[in-house]
């Protein structure tokens, strides 16, 4: 009894399916790669990202400058190649973040049910009620501009979507069998909560952080973009594109690259996610 | 219905004061004097900086200062601007034409796309339009919205000159609309896809076929209003997207509008301002989804609200 006999998402066949869907290999592929460049950074740039006049100010792309330079002479493609060591990062994190609360949130509301969930569900709601850029900028507005004010004030955002879909999992798992039988041999909540129920709620959380990712990178460079997240000098995706808009009429490689960079690992990440979702919870469909 | 509506009514009252409270609160945690941020570093006497303080109330204890601001906002009265000293709701009267505009705007690109990609995908499922559009409609869902307005300014704007990207009227409204819908499509598409798919089998689709109703009228009538059910709650949840939207576009076609105006309100500390724009934003979303909810009934005969 102490280990539940069915899994209805295991999430073993994904792996294997995964080699016969060419969207989802690419999507694989192309974030492996992101991540194997914001890791090996040091090694892969050519130049220091933050030293100036290491070529001629505003050089299109060329021999030596692959991507070309910026207004003080900074050669662009070692800022973006920097600019994955906090872009990628700054999502994962406030997913990460996201994730955790609301899976704690999701699983004591749906298992305790009762005046904990009437309440819970009441915060989920009014958070829910907040558009999420509203929500992230409120909490930029009260916390000030700072990487890891960013990264919290995503999170929190996705906080409410995690404890909805947990909540729901949970009060169907909840009314297992072996859960009763747990219950019934005086097991504590909180290990019939991590033995048994969350294994059987882990698939749909596992499709949507896979999801929110790819929202959180957007958000997070969003913020920078608007001159309320990461700050220049400092190499982040968002920031360096509010620079290459400043520059359009005069240099085009300032604001397609990094955007490229931007779309190319949120792209990879969704397309991954979408895969997830199709073989793991065909219930998420749509949300 | 009209007990249904009143009902619901009631029961947005307290998820707005909730909102407000916690965005007044936390507004009010930060940081700093906005005395100082008004004066912007005028050298000014000790003075003249407590009779501006006693004038903005700031000298009262907080909780007073919260039941006022909740009675004057019940009364329309949102405070001034710190920054311009108008009255707040003059200041938002003046951005909310061009915001609506831009969603409207925004609205009826990703509506019209989305259901079109949408329906065309789902009547052929499994085929090769099938599998272009959903990938239109990953590369819409992933592709960031201020990256795409520098992309269409360059190109039609800068370099083809087809379109004005400064100033009023519809040709300027043109590229920021496709980028607000842009946020849409993707989403719109795949649900009203996943939607047709589901319908196609139902029985109701069979018997319009089999009484011999052209494929045309059984499709639009039958299948599409169907499918429109989970579309017109996506679009109600998706109004903070178009708010959002806003935010972002805004800035990058440097429009006016109430996005343009929290961000330069949050940066400049103008807390009157970003107060009555949360409270404002959150109103409408509630009463969007309000509206999703009376259209349900509208869609569906076998709703029925009492």
């Amino acid at each position: 009894m102490d280990r539940p006999t069915t899994r209805p998402h295991s999430i073993r066949p994904a792996w294997r399916k995964l080699r016969r869907n060419p969207g989802a290999m690419a999507g694989a592929v192309i974030l492996l790669l992101l991540l194997l460049v914001s890791m090996l950074a040091p090694l892969l740039v050519p130049y220091d990202p933050t030293q100036v006049s290491v070529g001629p100010p505003l050089a299109p792309p060329g021999h030596r400058h692959v991507m070309g330079t910026d207004r003080f002479g900074r050669d662009v493609f070692s800022r973006i190649v920097a600019g994955s060591r906090l872009s990628l990062p700054m999502g994962l994190l406030a997913v990460s973040f996201a994730l955790i609360a609301g899976t704690l949130l999701g699983l004591v509301t749906g298992y305790f049910g009762g005046r904990i969930d009437s309440w819970g569900s009441k915060g989920i709601d009014i958070l829910l009620g907040f558009p999420p850029i509203m929500l992230a900028l409120l909490i930029i507005a009260v916390l000030g501009i700072g990487i890891f004010n960013v990264i919290v004030a995503v999170g929190i955002g996705g906080i409410p979507r995690f404890a909805r879909i947990v909540r729901g999992a949970t009060l169907a798992a909840r009314e297992n069998v072996y859960v009763e039988a747990a219950r019934a041999v005086g097991m504590s909540p909180l290990r019939v909560l991590l033995k048994h129920i969350l294994p059987n709620v882990s698939a749909p959380i596992i499709v949507l952080a896979t999801l929110y990712v790819g929202r959180a990178i957007l958000e997070s460079s969003a913020l920078g973009f608007l001159g309320l997240g990461v700050q220049p000098p400092t190499p982040e995706w968002g920031t360096l594109l509010s620079e290459g808009r400043e520059f359009m009429r005069h240099a085009w490689w300032l604001m397609v690259f990094p955007g490229l960079a931007l779309f190319l690992s949120v792209v990879s990440i969704n397309l991954l996610g979408d895969y997830l979702r199709e073989v793991l919870d065909p219930r998420l469909k749509g949300t | 219905m009209s007990a249904y509506i009143l009902r619901r009514l009631i029961g947005t009252v307290p998820v707005l004061i909730i909102a407000t409270t916690i965005a007044f609160f936390a507004l009010h945690l930060i940081p700093g004097d906005p005395v100082n941020l008004m004066l912007a570093g005028v050298p000014a006497s000790i003075e003249l900086r407590e009779n501006l303080r006693r004038q903005l109330g700031l000298d009262r204890p907080l909780h007073l200062q919260y039941f006022n601001f909740l009675a004057r906002a019940a009364r329309g009265n949102l405070g001034v601007s710190f920054r311009t000293r108008q009255p707040v709701s003059q200041v938002i009267a003046q951005q909310l034409p061009a915001t609506l505009e831009l969603a409207a705007g925004g609205l009826l690109i990703g509506v019209t796309f989305g259901m079109g990609m949408g329906l065309v995908a789902g009547l052929r499922p499994n085929s090769p339009v099938d599998s272009l559009a959903m990938f239109i409609a990953i590369v819409g869902i992933s592709i960031p919205g201020y990256w795409t307005a520098m992309l269409l300014i360059y190109v039609f704007g800068l370099r083809l000159g087809w379109v004005p990207i400064v100033g009023g009227g519809l040709a300027a409204l043109i590229l920021p609309s496709i980028v607000v819908g842009s946020f849409a499509v993707g989403d719109i598409a795949r649900l009203v896809r996943s939607s047709i798919v589901e319908i196609r089998n139902e029985d109701y689709i069979r018997t319009a076929r089999a009484k011999g109703l052209p494929e045309r009228r059984v499709i639009l009538r039958h299948a599409l209003r169907n499918a429109l059910i989970p579309v017109v709650t996506l679009i109600g949840l998706q109004l903070g997207l178009f708010v959002g939207g806003g935010v972002i576009t805004e800035t990058v076609f440097a429009r006016q509008g109430i996005g343009k105006l929290l961000v330069d309100a949050i940066l400049e500390k103008d807390y009157p301002v970003v107060q009555a724009i949360i409270m404002l934003v959150t109103a409408a979303y509630i009463a969007a989804n309000f509206v999703v909810d009376l259209l349900y009934a509208v869609l569906d005969p076998r709703i029925r609200y009492s």
